[in-house]
């Protein structure tokens, strides 16, 4: 069974823009993540981890998991976290099957690849992001 | 276009386990960086230093 995280930024937002009922009931949904980890739409991958994020009313909330963990995080820390990559990945290049993927492989000629991959996913984490 | 580096011939031979049938030095360095690169990515992402469990996320909330 996986195990479900919060960042202290995700939970100190949770109290700021809900109340503690909803709060919880969001709490609710993210831990049977727990239970169902294959819940959620697939955003992209990063070597073995998975980017994914799940709705709740007109919000969505982002988590990444490697199969044991589940870390769920606010929508700006996934987006540094994007930006990261980025620099990081100067020399990687994107895996385009059906699924994209972050993979890294040499190839300069490929960077560009990846840079559109992460633009094409931090244009997914919409405005009803959390 | 190619350089040379010095490494120890001990470092050498380990680097030469690496490799697959057909591949240079480079090509098996180049693997080995990609993969580190790939991990790295993904600690990066998978960190849960700080990190808070269910029970103390509603916690926080009730305070």
């Amino acid at each position: 069974m996986a195990k479900v995280v919060f960042t202290e930024f995700f939970v100190k937002e949770l109290k700021k823009k809900f109340s503690e009922q909803e709060g919880n009931k969001i709490l609710d949904l993210l831990e049977s993540l727990e239970e169902n980890p294959h819940k959620g739409k697939e955003l992209t991958t990063v070597g073995k981890a998975v980017i994914k994020e799940i709705k709740y009313g007109n919000y969505r909330f982002y988590f990444v998991t490697d199969g044991y963990k589940i870390k769920v995080l606010k929508i700006s820390e996934l987006h540094d976290l994007m930006i990261k990559f980025v620099r990081m990945s100067r020399t990687s290049v994107l895996d385009h099957d059906q699924k994209s993927s972050i993979s890294d492989m040499s190839n300069k000629k490929d960077q560009q690849k990846t840079i559109d991959e992460i633009k094409r996913v931090l244009t997914l984490l919409g405005e009803e992001g959390f | 276009m190619n350089t040379t580096i010095a490494i120890p011939n001990e470092l050498r031979d380990q680097l030469k386990e690496f490799g697959n049938k057909g591949e240079t030095y480079g090509d098996i360095l180049e693997r080995l960086l990609n993969s580190a690169k790939q991990r790295q990515l993904q600690e990066l992402l998978m960190d849960t230093k700080d990190c808070l469990t269910v029970e103390e996320a509603r916690k926080r909330l009730k305070r």
